[in-house]
Formats: structure tokens, sequence, C-alpha cells
């Protein structure tokens, strides 16, 4: 009786070796993110207290998602605006500080109007006061004197919050509840939008953080890491605008001075896995001045903090030739004294200032990965050159938008530039990809904690990035790509496995162009490390260029390109011919299109207006993927 | 008998005072009562709390003495409201006539707002004038095999095509192509997701190609690259029927109205009235 039962165990056993060897459902062992989504989460709408002052009262968080989803929906302006394609996912971030309360005043609110605040608002809204403005700007600063009791804002989240659960459809269109933490002290950009994994009725268990509650980013984290003990459930912060950051978006001390260890390492990492790279108001990979040895470093770069008005920490390189224009952006750089900020405002040197610290405290704080969005003010999530809807209603399509400011051109000492910025520069900026196994706020949730998330500046090339020690050049051309991939190495967002005695780590990448957009000129992966003395480097290896890279078919007057030149796929293996197994590094892929027309040049053609000779007449349009970083 | 009617007649008339009595007595209550209970007094501590304190002070948190202090504090406001009104100066005073101005502008718009007013006729009028924003798309079911020339997809689908054993066809099938940065499958997609995958071209190429669940058809081309494509479902665009997306329509007729400029909705307003302008006299 026990033999045969034995035996009998022994043959189930070799029957369910022979299974996992050659499995009936196809299905089986191929539990890996194969779904590529799009989206935006980033983008306000009449919710925002700006938006609202300035030019967007009537477009609704509605509004928003529709014309996410792919509907057509009617600018602020009375421009029908369309999405060539729909995005998968979106997210409506507006602002927490005052989050609903001008929409609401405006329409005489009781409970708003009866305090002593909104009663003063109503005024300033009835009289047209430029004050209503300058307050809400002063509650981003913290200022407590222009504060509502948090109570308020219940019925308003709990509006919003509904609304949005009203759109998410699970498998067609994620809509993620979320809002924007917009602190600025001095000028300086510290904000996150939070992206919430959970429905209405969870996220409504709290009420929004906001910049009137602190301004310290360690705050927030706390914030949310109550939120997830308090509810179970779960929130991210991701930042954005590091470059008007005036390093300190990614600091080497904590908000309260002192040296970054271990715990804020741990917090950041945990509640912050991502960094919005590139956005409309400019791109943030890296800049001259701290990567002087790319020539594709300086696209859509800003320069100081969002006020521009930084005489103190800026510079006018020249005043001669399309420098003479005191316009030209591009003729302002840090003082010398100054350029240590570039450093903590832009991700590639944040990474490698991630490996720094590393060396010194055993954890990397900047272990972030990367995706686009918007930050349109207008509803509209639109980032592509043709099809540009501007940040806020004075950018939307039209003849003057070349020329005008970001709410007036009324600067005091009669420069001539904007209060904030001239809106020429501004960016048709970008999207999130994000890989994940369906279309729905958890899966790409966890995308997005996971890192397997890249940004676009709004093209929608598609960007696979592996990274293992066993692969092989022919492992780029075979069907089973993807799976190899995953099974012999790690994705974008990840750490290498262990290495292998002897062995360099190898990449497989995959480029293929935006299906409606212009070819790729070249696939780039951008090494950075730290040597054995601690200080960080960087270098940029081509690893896959178009034969006619250089070339430029655009006709600036018509404002068309022809895909004639460059590359529509792209599937090649790299393997680091400089590798030292004994120093940290990481890896991400840049992908750089073709040069076509800046959105500039659209408008020029369409409206038949000169463009500014300080203004760009084409660029190439990228994408940078999420690191993989190894640790000996 | 008489003595009955007597006292039948007295115990009407008896009960008639008492119940008077107790009417008259409860409608004296019923005038000058304050009532409090839990959810008016929370709605007054919100309305008039001090916005300098801290904002998680919560109402169920408060202690014993706090609520009797707010009690009150809720008593002296309701008696004080009332005698005003008692003395007519609700009508005399700017600040409420405005304020109830206000708050029937608020009044106004809310009526616009309530979701349960809304009538099924106007849902069904708003349905017939928007009929085309409920459309279901045309849609295609497929699986493709990718390749970055022509020549390599054509002479793949000369392989298909010969072979004739089924399980050899399958792993030609998996195996087969290069890896395509999207989907191998697409399950009753619309032309607006195909386009986003295919491009322009490729999506229209991909909604030319008929039903064939036998023979994979192409190489079709893609803004990407070129394709074998097995079309297993093709659905016709189709009118969608309220009473399917009833709750959809609603909702969106309700956000048409949210839209609606109040200065309008106060003008029709003013039209149900009868305006007397004496100044002419004057």
């Amino acid at each position: 009786m026990f033999i045969k039962k034995i035996f009998t165990i022994f043959l189930l056993f070799i029957f369910s070796l022979s299974l996992s060897a050659n499995e009936y459902s196809p299905a089986v062992g191929k539990n890996y993110p194969d779904k590529l989504l799009w989206g935006d989460t980033h983008l306000h709408t009449n919710e925002s207290a700006d938006a609202w002052s300035i030019g967007n009262p009537n477009l609704t968080p509605s509004d928003a998602f529709r014309f996410a989803r792919g509907e057509e929906v009617t600018s602020e302006s009375g421009v029908r605006a369309k999405l060539r394609v729909p995005l998968d996912f979106f997210m409506v971030s507006d602002h927490a500080t005052y989050l609903g309360v001008f929409k609401r005043i405006q329409a005489g609110d009781e409970d708003l109007i009866k305090r002593p605040l909104g009663k003063r608002w109503k005024d300033y809204m009835d009289n047209d006061d430029p004050r209503l403005f300058t307050e809400f700007v002063e509650g981003l600063n913290g200022n407590q004197e222009v504060s509502f009791n948090k109570e308020i804002y219940i019925p308003i989240w709990k509006e919003i919050t509904e609304n949005v659960d009203r759109f998410n459809q699970p498998g067609v269109f994620t809509a993620f509840i979320g809002y924007e933490w917009t602190p600025a002290p001095t000028g300086d950009n510290l904000h996150r939008v939070v992206i919430f994994k959970d429905d209405a009725k969870k996220a409504q268990e709290i009420i929004p953080f906001s910049a009137l509650d602190s301004d310290k980013p360690e705050e927030l984290w706390k914030f949310l890491e109550n939120y997830n003990k308090k509810t179970g459930g779960e929130a991210i912060s991701v930042s954005h605008n590091s470059n008007i950051s005036g390093g300190r978006m990614f600091p080497l001390k904590n908000s309260y001075g002192e040296a970054i260890d271990r715990a804020y390492a741990d917090m950041r990492n945990r509640w912050e896995p991502l960094v919005e790279a590139t956005q409309v108001k400019g791109d943030s990979e890296t800049h001259p001045a701290v990567s002087p040895d790319d020539p594709f470093a300086d696209y859509e770069t800003w320069e100081g903090n969002i006020g521009r008005n930084e005489t103190d920490r800026l510079e006018r390189l020249s005043n001669t030739g399309e420098c003479a224009n005191s316009e030209n952006y591009k003729c302002y750089r840090y003082k010398e004294s100054e350029t240590d900020r570039y450093k903590g405002s832009y991700v590639r040197p944040a990474l490698r200032r991630g490996l720094e610290i590393q060396k010194k405290i055993g954890v990397n704080p900047f272990k972030f990965g990367v995706i686009g969005s918007t930050d349109n003010h207008t509803a509209l999530a639109a980032s592509a050159e043709d099809n540009f809807f501007g940040k806020f209603v004075d950018s939307e399509p039209g003849p003057g938008r070349m020329s005008n400011c970001m709410a007036g051109c009324d600067r005091p000492d009669g420069e001539g530039q904007g209060d904030l910025w001239r809106n020429w520069l501004i960016s048709a900026s970008g999207y999130a990809a994000v890989w994940a196994r369906e279309n729905t706020r958890e899966e790409i949730f966890n995308a997005m904690k996971r890192k397997e998330t890249y940004a676009t500046t709004g093209p929608r090339m598609a960007v696979r990035f592996f990274g293992g020690w066993n692969f092989s050049k022919e492992d780029s051309y075979k069907p089973n790509f993807v799976e190899h991939g995953y099974t012999e190495g790690v994705p974008m967002g990840s750490d290498l496995g262990p290495r292998e005695r002897g062995k360099s780590p190898g990449f497989l990448v995959m480029v293929s162009k935006d299906p409606n957009g212009a070819n790729i000129e070249r696939v780039q992966i951008i090494k950075g490390w730290v040597d054995s003395y601690g200080r960080s480097k960087e270098k940029i290896y081509d690893v896959a260029v178009s034969d006619d890279a250089g070339k430029n078919t655009v006709d600036v007057e018509n404002a068309t390109y022809s895909n004639s030149i460059g590359e529509a796929y792209i599937s090649t293996f790299w393997e680091d011919p400089d590798f030292n197994p004994n120093l940290s590094a990481f890896y991400y892929v840049r992908v750089l299109e073709i040069p076509t027309p800046r959105w500039t040049t659209y408008d020029s053609a369409v409206f038949d207006i000169d463009i500014p000779s300080y203004v760009p007449k084409t660029h190439q349009e990228r994408a940078y993927t999420s690191s993989i970083w190894y640790n000996p | 008998m008489r003595k009955k009617i007597v006292v039948i007649s007295g115990l009407i008339i008896g009960l008639s005072i008492i119940t008077l009595s107790i009417i008259q007595s409860t409608a004296s209550i019923n005038e000058n009562a304050v009532i409090i209970d839990n959810k008016n007094l929370e709605i007054f501590y919100f309305n008039n709390l001090d916005p300098e304190n801290p904002y998680n002070r919560d109402f169920s948190n408060l202690s014993d003495k706090q609520i009797h202090q707010l009690k009150i504090e809720y008593v002296k406001r309701e008696v004080l409201v009332r005698e005003a009104k008692r003395l007519g100066l609700d009508k005399i005073d700017s600040i409420i006539s405005a304020r109830l101005a206000q708050l029937g502008q608020q009044a106004l718009v809310g009526e616009i707002i309530e979701l349960d007013e809304i009538e099924i006729s106007e849902i069904n009028n708003f349905f017939e004038a928007n009929k085309s924003m409920y459309v279901e798309p045309e849609t295609i079911s497929f699986s493709h095999i990718f390749f970055d020339t022509e020549e390599r997809a054509k002479s793949y689908l000369s392989k298909i095509n010969n072979e004739s054993d089924d399980s050899e066809l399958k792993n030609l099938v998996n195996t087969g192509g290069i890896v395509f940065p999207y989907q191998k499958n697409y399950s009753k997609k619309p032309y607006s997701f195909i386009v986003g995958h295919f491009g322009e071209i490729g999506a229209m190429n991909l909604f030319t190609l008929e039903k064939n669940i036998e023979d994979w058809q192409g190489p079709i081309r893609s803004s990407i690259g070129f394709h074998l494509v097995n079309v297993f479902n093709k659905t016709p665009q189709k009118q969608m029927v309220l009473d399917d997306i009833l709750s959809e329509v609603k909702r969106d007729y309700y956000d048409q109205l949210r839209k609606k400029d109040t200065k309008a909705i106060i003008a029709n307003k003013i039209l149900e009235y009868q305006i007397i302008d004496n100044t002419k006299d004057n």
C-alpha cells in the first residue's frame, strides 16, 4: 500500500515536470507588462485658482476628461480642439491651495462668502481687483493669513473625486484622482502632483495637503504615509519643474538644513518614485552647464526660477547678436558662484548626485523613474507641436501668442519681459508612457511605483529597455524579445541582478517611432557612475544612429518635414565597453527624433507671422526612459 | 333620555375644550421652541469656527463642556434672529436683502443642477439632439505578425500558406516576424485606438480588410512597418439606445445645464414677474 502511494506521487511529480517544461496554457509564465499606455497626470482646470483667474472660468474637470479620452472640446478662447489619438489614462491635478474656491465664490457659495477671506475675495472679483491673484500666490508661499479653515474643502473634494470616478472605465480609460501640492518658497519651485491609486470613497478620507499646510516635501511624504496607515489606500508624489527649483528639488540637505541621511532617502524613495522630467514649463533632463559634452543638452531649457527676477543669481551672457534682445532667455545663466544650482535642478545630475550620496550613506536618495506630462491650465492635455493649446488661455492658438506674456507683459522695470515669461518660451510637452498589464488604476499605479515608465516631449514613440548579463545581439531580433527581456534581465526602473563573474552588463533596446509622427534619428544610452573618490561622471553612447543623422528636412516657411530620413523602427543590443564592476552606475535611454518644426514654426505658417530670431525654428523631440541601476 | 343627551353633550364639549387647549399649547411651544439636535448644532459649529484654529478639530471629539457652551451660543443666536424677524428687521436691512438676492441666485442655479429633478423627456430631447455623441464605433478584432520589410513579410506569408500541418502553422504564427511595440492581438478596437498603434495609414489599411478567419492577409503597411493579418471579426458602427446609457446621458445633460449662463437663468426668471416702474410718474 505504502509503495503504491509513493509510486503515485512519483508519477504525479514527473507529470508536473513535463507540464512545466511545455505548458498547455500559452499565458502561463507570461505575466509581464505588455501594454504601452499613454497618459497625462498633470493638468489644471477651472478648479485651480490660477487657471480660473487667468482666463479659464468655464472648462471643468469633466471637459478635461472628455478631451483626454478623445472627444472634441471647445477651448476657452473658442477654438475647437481634439486629440489626434486619445490618451489611455489621465489625471486632473488642480492646485490644493484654494482648490475649487475661486470658482465657488464667484458662483455665490454661501459657506465661503460668509467668511472674511471669502467676502474679501468676492469683492476683489466684483471689482476686478488684481489682489485676488496676488493673494493666491501668497497662499502658495504659505501665508497663513490668507487661508480658510480646512473643512471648506470637504464638499469640494467630495464633488471633485466623485466626478473622477465617473470617468474611470477599467480596461478602457483610467481616470486617476489627484491634485497638486504647490509650494514655491522665494520663487523656487518645489511642486509635486499627488496621484491616488484609490477611488473617491477612500480618497475622501483625507483633505488634500496644500502649501498652506507646509512647504516641506518631508511633510508631504508624512501625509502620504499617514493616508496609507489611516485608509489602507496609497498615493505617491511626483515632482515637477525641477528646472526652475533653484537647485532645491534634488538637494544635498533636507528642508531643515541637515545633511541627507538614510531616513530621508528611504522616505523619498518610498513616496516619490517618479519625476516629471519634461512639461510645458521646459525640459528638466539636463543642462549644458552640467552636461557640457552633450550636444543635445540644451533642449527647451529655462533659467532661474519661475519669477525670472533673480538679478542676484542670474547674469546675461551677452548683449550683442542674438542676445541683443533682452527677451532671449538663452542668454541668461546662473552666475559662476551659483552653477551648483543646476546639479539640484535637473534629472541627470540628480541621478549622479544620488550615486554620490549613496557612496557616503549607503542609500541612493534620488533613485527615481521619469514621466512627462503637460501642466497645461487650459483643461486640454494637448502636447503635439501642431496641435498645441498652450499653458494658459493667453497662449492658446492665436497670432499673438508668440509675442505676448503669461498674464500680461507689464513688467514694472520696463524691461519688456513678462512678469513671469514670454509665451514663445513654453514647450509643447509632454506625456507619460507606462508599461502595464492592464489599463486599470491599480496596474498603472503599480507600474509607476516600480518605475516602468518613461517620458516623452509629446510624440508617442514606443521604447523597451532591458538590462542583463546574458543578452546578445541576436536577442534584439527575436520575436520573443520582450519575454526574453523579462526572464533574462530587468526592465527600466530596476536594479541589475547579481553580476556574473567576468561579464559586463548588456542592454536590449527597441524603439519605434510615433505611429503618427516623425522618424527616429538616434538612440542613445546615457551612463552615469561614481568613481572611487566619490565623484560622479557621465558619458553618452550612440547605440543606434540613422545613416542620415544630422540632416534636416524641415521647411520652415510651410512648417513641414519629411520622413524620408531617419528610421521607423530600431532594435539593438549594447554592452557597456567601459564597465568597472566596482563602481555604481545608472543607465537610461534617450531617443531623438529627426528635426521637426517647433510649435512656434507651425504658428508662423498658420497665422502668417514672423518668428523672432531668438525663437528656435526646429527641434528634435525626444524620449527619456527610467534608469537601470548597477550596484557592486 | 334627556339626561343621556346632556351627558354626551357635556363629554363632547369637554373633549373639545381639552383638544383645543392641547392644540393651543402645542402651537405656542412650536412658536417659541429652539430645538437643538446634533445636525443643526454641528452645522452651527462648522459655520462659526474660528479660522485660526487648527483644522483637525472634529465636532465628534468636542468635550461635554464645549458642547454645552456651543448650545448656549446656538440658542442665543436663534433667539436673536427670531426677535429680529418678529420686529420685521429682515425687511429693512440692505445687507440681508443683498444676501437674500445672492441666495436666490444660488437657489435658481441650484434648481438647475439637481440631478434628480431632470425629467426623462428632457433627457430624451437632449439625446435626440446629440445622437452623434452616442455611437458605438466600428471595431476590428485581429492578430498580426510584424516585419520591418515588405519582402520579409511576403516570403513569410507564402511559408504560412504552404504549411498544411496545424501545429507547425501555429508555431509559424507564434514565432514569426520581429517584436511589435504594442500588442499582437486586438479585440474589438475602434479606429481611434488602432491609429495610435499603427498610424493613419495602418489603421486605414486594417479597416479595409474583410473578416477572414481561415487565411492570413497582407502584407499591409503601417507607419512602423509591414503586417500579416488574421481578421477574426468586424463590427459595424452602431447607434446606442438611450435605455442602455441613460445615466451617462443624464449626467451629460446635467453637465450641459451647469454650463448655462447664470445671467440667462435670472433673465428668464425676471420674465415671470410683472415689473411696475413708477419712476416715470415722478
